[in-house]
């Protein structure tokens, strides 16, 4: 599958335990529209899978239980990908500007 | 001294009416998930007392995505309807020209009219199978519905010209509309797309 930028965003998200909607756009800084249809997108493609949290540990912290989500071993190996292809892209960028000037603006 | 405990109420009540456009076997799950998001976040902005102008409004935005949400849900219904429509369209086209072929081409052996059913049969065949295509969304998906509507407004234009004339406006409706509107509807839904 190929990963946009909010894809691979949001599968990093999940790598490092940010596992509810909320807490995904808290830290991307994506909007819940891109988001939450990207979730549901990446859920489609088998590289992320939803649960809902145990009713009991959420009425102990006195809210309602939440449906979060976790990364597959596609969604691992689909992030690895991504990863690589950014930094290949950021190095590839970083060649090519050596000498180049930024215009001004 | 009474306090004026404050709820989510109005984002809650904005949640339950988004959620009437979602197709009646996902509307309860995607709910109770956004209300628990919305209840879950107020709480904790009430426990850290953060709940001012600005945090209700960045909550305000972000109940405002789940319009984009629920465009998502409408997007896979589209699909499933367009896969659907195909395989309608594929029976007609196929029947209609096999059936073409068998009296005008091989009973009454008009070479244009089996010439131009076989045509036909191959347009059904594509319109089934791009069909299956969307429901099984394969990579080529595209081409084959580019392919296929491209192909049946050719075929029923032509059919319905002069000299031969093989077809009245009805089928010419069906079938070049038809053609048209699927491209214009696939199109549509993969620019919506955002994650691919």
């Amino acid at each position: 599958m190929h990963l946009s930028f909010s894809g691979a965003a949001i599968l990093q998200a999940l790598a490092h335990n940010y596992r509810y909607g909320f807490d995904i756009m808290d830290v991307t800084g994506l909007p819940s529209g891109t988001v939450y249809p990207a979730l549901r997108r990446l859920e489609q493609a088998g590289l992320v899978v939803s649960k809902w949290e145990d009713e009991e540990t959420a009425r102990k912290d006195l809210r309602p239980a939440r449906k979060y989500y976790e990364l597959t071993k596609g969604g691992r190996a689909t992030l690895s990908e991504a990863v690589a292809r950014y930094r290949g892209l950021e190095r590839a960028i970083k060649k090519a500007a050596k000498g180049v000037k930024p215009s001004r603006t | 001294m009474s306090v004026r405990i404050q709820t989510p109420r109005i984002y809650l009540w904005i949640i339950r009416v988004i959620s009437l456009w979602l197709p009646k076997e996902s509307r309860l799950e995607w709910r109770r998930e956004w209300e628990a998001e919305i209840v879950s976040r107020w709480l904790l902005l009430s426990e850290w007392e953060r709940l001012n102008a600005q945090s209700k409004l960045d909550l305000f935005k972000r109940v405002q995505g789940a319009i984009s949400d629920v465009l998502w849900f409408q997007q896979s219904r589209t699909r499933l309807t367009l896969a659907l429509l195909n395989m309608l369209t594929a029976i007609f086209t196929g029947f209609g020209a096999l059936q073409e072929f068998i009296i005008g081409g091989i009973r009454y052996q008009k070479m244009q009219l089996a010439l131009i059913s076989l045509a036909g049969i191959f347009v059904g065949i594509l319109f089934m199978t791009s069909g299956i295509a969307l429901l099984r969304r394969w990579s080529i998906v595209r081409r084959l519905i580019i392919l296929t509507g491209v192909l049946s407004i050719l075929l029923h234009v032509y059919e319905a010209l002069r000299p031969h004339r093989n077809m009245g406006f009805p089928p010419l409706l069906v079938g070049a509309g038809y053609g048209l509107v699927m491209l214009v509807v696939f199109e549509w839904n993969r620019k919506r797309n955002m994650v691919s």
